[in-house]
């Protein structure tokens, strides 16, 4: 870290819309033990630490931090933090910056099935992040201009709202999260034996 | 506290209010009211008996009402003065304590609230603060788990004197709780609440956990802070003591606290900032470091005294370093935590201070006050020709002018307190302030207008708001457009109609008419006889067709620094939203209509000297004959 | 001459003050006092480093009697800071305290427009040859001398109220104690021991 950008890195955050308090927070730590994600996902996940990477100048520690690409802007901090810091602005603020830097969420993000998006736009109108939007654009088998939906990747937040949404499973997310496997999970769990919840 | 009560020079006045204040230094009238106690103070000898049969229990406010008294009572034992007092709302007049107190006689149930007046040359105001309930913070959910206390709750359930008598227990089932944890800057340092720092709980909090690590070696303590602030002397080492007492110390403020409804055991969900991990923590019992905060009653005792007050509500000093002690009020003293939260020894010193500070006045034979007052020219005044006038002494809220049809008005230079309404309403010009006359306003208006007038903001400023107001902006380093000019007068209510219609007759881009807010006016009613005037002023201008916002009036305290500051940005940005041209043809069009308002002010003796002698000093500003 | 000062020539005296760079650093004094000694009345203007400390003062004293000075300006700081010190000056040196007048350029001037040097140097000049207009006008006052009910109340019966009434009392002022609720002591009769040495707190 060199410390000439530090103050570079510090006012490129404040001069985000959102980024504007980032120097008020002194580091209580209400905002991390209140957060979901760092109780239910991911234990690295630290915002007061990304705040204070972002005010020491710490460009690629800040890029390279999970917490970066996962805060989805629930706000719960936002009402409990003493120093009325918008916490997710802050961190979206810091997640553009690294975008426009060209690093990318290491989330598993939505991804389109073109041959068979009809471009309805549900998931356009259900998506909480505004990540997906309706482009035209040359699709293999269909044609040159086909208006299918796009998801952007450093937008989307992996929540599955839209695959949940899409009329014919054109939009989902990959791997475990697929509807293939959600399926699956659901089978299984009602497959499995009752559990008797007593007293 | 005893040593009060014994001092002979000392009458201590207890479960009496201030309902009053009147007069000036040397000569304050304080009206005091005497709450009814239905205990004769002179017959009771604070045996208790009366106390002891009485069968009715009420929460005791000592107590922080963890514990009863009866409705017959003193607070604590070691009361000063030891004298009982029935709580009438409780009261179920069965009579049985005046037949325990028999022969003494002292329960009096016809006595009554006695209101008297007192003569003091000084008032030293030393009305502490309060403490910021923790209850409208659901996230530690104080008032619904009995076992989060407060701080001060705490003190009495760990005192010796209190309701327990020194046996710590927790609410919920009266067992000795081994795990404690103490919450730092509850309501404190949080802007949704009260920004400031408290003060003295850090120490307080290590002082706690001291005291119960000594009584209970066994128990498990722990401070959660944000940071921890021991600048005074020995309170560093106090910290020291603490952690090697194997008290626990850990940075991060708890976001949430959860109960086990069966155990009642209190969950504490915090980061350890050291670790950066997010902890949850099992205690028995979790005390709130509340915030301090003003006496409820600040407010009125503000306007009753007649002093301002901080941002925040605590009551303003004089001047921030050089005058701790004094208020903008000559006589009125400031001690303890109501100019802002203190520990014991800060407030013993303010108290010393304040004693000294009014001791400089007291013991002076006389005290000289400035001779800003008004003066009647009794051969301009139309009374004494017989007409019906009498607005200057309807403008007076001191009722210093007598008023006559017949004789000149007269103003009795004592009860006079330079205000200078009666001057400004006086629609003949027969009355003058010594010190801000006529003649010396109008010089002040004419050399700050003196070049390019359409760019200024002229602003009228009160001497005891917004005047200081304006020195806290630049205390504060809150830039203000440069165009501004200010002119200080004693109120709002001597902002002249002739002073704005003159400034706008020269060509004044905008003028401001600025004073203190209504309840904090040094001059009891004075701002409401300037603020009737400027609504009159901002009526007549809307008619001649003035563009809005070029006359503005606002009340701005001595604590708005940034008000201020603000309140010229915008009259700027009105000044710039005004083509020139258009304004200079205003400024034309209007002229003649500010002169003919303003030419009953040329018969005011000295005024055509003052503008002879400003056309003069223009050409001199600015190498133009005028 | 056309001030009214009587049949007095006026002979004002003007003080720029630098206080040392709080106005200094934004404008340059030398450039205001040179432009007050062109206007009428005036007749010495200059600046001062720190027109409040004991060689601001003396200057000013020394002054009043080298050029026989019937009205004095400063402008430095806010009435509120320094006008008891300044009609103190000139009172010392045998002119009525009322005929001093001050120029607030560094808590309304220098202070507020530090972005903006130009127009605070402007703004000073009008702020002080306003003073000088208003000297101009000035007449010599006394103050008005009150008498003294030796006799004091103090408000509130915690620790800071009670100590400021023993104090009172121990100076043989009759004082009134005055509390609301049935027993003094306030807060700090509650508490259990007192930091850091840990005192009983009654």
């Amino acid at each position: 870290m060199s410390h000439e950008s530090s103050e570079t890195f510090a006012d490129q955050v404040r001069a985000i819309p959102g980024g504007e308090h980032l120097e008020m927070c002194y580091s209580c730590g209400t905002c991390v033990s209140k957060c979901m994600i760092q109780h239910k996902f991911e234990p690295e996940y630290n915002p007061r630490r990304l705040i204070r990477k972002a005010m020491m100048g710490m460009k690629q520690e800040a890029f390279g931090d999970k917490t970066t690409w996962l805060c989805s802007a629930c706000d719960l901090c936002y009402s409990a933090c003493p120093q009325e810091i918008h916490i997710s602005g802050v961190l979206l603020a810091i997640r553009e910056l690294a975008i426009q830097a060209g690093y990318t969420t290491f989330l598993k993000t939505a991804v389109v099935d073109e041959l068979t998006c009809v471009a309805c736009g549900l998931c356009v109108e259900v998506c909480p992040y505004e990540a997906i939007t309706l482009v035209e654009k040359p699709v293999m088998f269909r044609g040159k201009a086909v208006t299918v939906a796009h998801v952007d990747p450093n937008r989307c937040m992996a929540c599955g709202l839209c695959a949940a949404s899409c009329r014919s499973a054109s939009i989902g997310l990959p791997d475990e999260f697929s509807n293939e496997a959600v399926i699956e999970n659901l089978w299984e769990w009602m497959r499995s034996p009752v559990v008797e919840v007593t007293e | 506290m005893v040593d009060a009560a014994r001092h002979p020079k000392v009458d201590v006045r207890t479960y009496t209010e201030v309902e009053r204040v009147e007069g000036f230094v040397g000569n304050f009238k304080v009206q005091l009211r005497e709450k009814s106690r239905y205990v004769i103070a002179d017959r009771c000898n604070g045996c208790g008996e009366c106390a002891k049969v009485c069968p009715i229990e009420v929460p005791n406010y000592f107590d922080m009402n963890l514990a009863p008294r009866k409705a017959i009572d003193v607070p604590m034992s070691q009361s000063v003065p030891l004298v009982y007092s029935i709580d009438m709302d409780a009261c179920i007049h069965c009579y049985k304590c005046v037949d325990a107190c028999g022969k003494l006689e002292a329960i009096d149930f016809s006595m009554e609230d006695k209101l008297v007046w007192e003569d003091v040359g000084s008032i030293v105001v030393a009305t502490g603060y309060s403490h910021f309930d923790p209850s409208v913070m659901p996230e530690y959910g104080y008032g619904r788990y009995p076992n989060v206390v407060t701080a001060i709750e705490m003190e009495r359930l760990n005192n010796s004197a209190g309701p327990t008598a020194g046996n710590l227990i927790r609410p919920s089932d009266g067992a000795n709780p081994k795990r404690l944890a103490i919450i730092n800057c509850v309501g404190s340092r949080d802007k949704r609440f009260n920004p400031w720092c408290s003060n003295f709980c850090c120490m307080y909090a290590i002082k706690n956990a001291i005291l119960l690590k000594q009584a209970y070696p066994d128990m498990d303590i722990t401070v959660y802070y944000i940071d921890i602030r021991t600048p005074s002397k020995g309170y560093e080492e106090f910290y020291d003591r603490a952690r090697k007492m194997d008290i626990h110390f850990t940075q991060g403020r708890p976001s949430l606290i959860t109960e086990d409804p069966e155990t009642r055991n209190l969950f504490v969900h915090s980061e350890d900032v050291a670790l950066g991990r997010v902890t949850e923590r099992e205690y028995d019992m979790v005390m709130l470091n509340q915030a301090a905060i003003p006496q409820p009653d600040a407010d009125e005792m503000s306007s009753v005294l007649n002093i301002s007050q901080s941002p925040g509500g605590w009551f303003m000093e004089y001047h921030p370093k050089l005058r701790p002690i004094d208020t903008p009020t000559d006589g009125i003293f400031l001690a303890g935590a109501c100019q802002g939260i203190k520990d014991i020894p800060a407030s013993v010193a303010q108290g010393s201070a304040a004693a000294a500070r009014a001791g400089r006045v007291l013991h002076a034979k006389e005290w000289e006050i400035e001779p800003v007052v008004a003066v009647v020219w009794e051969d301009r005044c139309i009374s004494a020709k017989g007409k019906k006038c009498g607005l200057c002494a309807k403008a007076c809220p001191y009722g210093a002018i007598e008023y006559e049809v017949g004789k000149a008005a007269h103003v009795v230079t004592a009860k006079c307190h330079g205000c200078g309404g009666c001057v400004a309403e006086c629609p003949h010009n027969a009355i003058t302030q010594l010190h801000f006359t006529d003649a010396q306003i109008l010089a002040q208006i004419h050399a700050l207008l003196a070049e390019k007038p359409e760019e200024k903001i002229l602003a009228f400023r009160c001497n005891w708001c917004s005047y200081p107001g304006a020195d806290l902006a630049g205390t504060s380093h809150f830039e203000y457009s440069a165009n501004e000019r200010g002119l200080r007068v004693m109120c709002a209510a001597r902002m002249d109609a002739d002073f704005i219609y003159e400034a706008f007759r020269l060509g004044a881009g905008a003028v401001l008419y600025s004073g203190c807010h209504p309840q904090d006016c040094h001059y009891i009613t004075g701002q409401r006889v300037g603020a009737r005037r400027a609504e009159r002023l901002l009526k007549a201008f809307e008619k001649m067709g003035m563009t809005p916002g070029r006359f503005r009036v606002e009340w701005i305290s001595a604590a708005e620094g940034d008000k201020y500051a603000r309140v010229i940005n915008e009259m700027q940005a009105t000044l710039d939203s005004i083509p020139k041209e258009k304004l200079l043809e205003e400024i034309e069009r209007l002229r003649p209509q500010m002169e003919k308002r303003a030419r009953r002010m040329r018969e005011t003796p000295q005024v055509e000297k003052a503008l002879e002698y400003s056309r003069e000093l223009e050409t001199a500003m600015t190498g133009k004959e005028v | 001459m056309a001030g009214d000062n009587g049949n007095e020539e006026l002979r004002i005296g003007v003080y720029v003050c630098h206080c040392g760079s709080n106005i200094a650093g934004v404008i340059d004094p030398k450039v205001v006092a040179e432009y007050a000694s062109t206007l009428p009345g005036v007749v010495h203007a200059t600046d001062t480093l720190y027109a409040c400390a004991d060689s601001g003062q003396s200057l000013i004293k020394e002054d009043i009697k080298k050029y026989n000075l019937n009205r004095v300006v400063v402008a430095a700081c806010s009435v509120k800071m320094h006008e008891p010190t300044f009609r103190a000056v000139v009172a010392e040196a045998g002119l009525n305290p009322f005929l001093m007048e001050m120029a607030n350029i560094r808590e309304q001037c220098t202070w507020a427009h530090g972005h903006d040097p130009e127009g605070a140097l402007e703004k000073a000049k009008d702020l002080t040859a306003a003073a000088v207009a208003k000297a101009s006008f000035l007449r010599p006052l006394d103050m008005i001398k009150v008498p003294i009910t030796k006799r004091a109340m103090v408000i509130g019966g915690g620790v800071a109220g009670i100590n400021a009434a023993l104090d009172l009392g121990d100076q043989g002022i009759e004082t009134i104690l005055v509390e609301k609720q049935p027993t003094i002591g306030g807060v700090m009769a509650q508490l259990n021991k007192t930091f850091p040495t840990m005192d009983c707190s009654i």
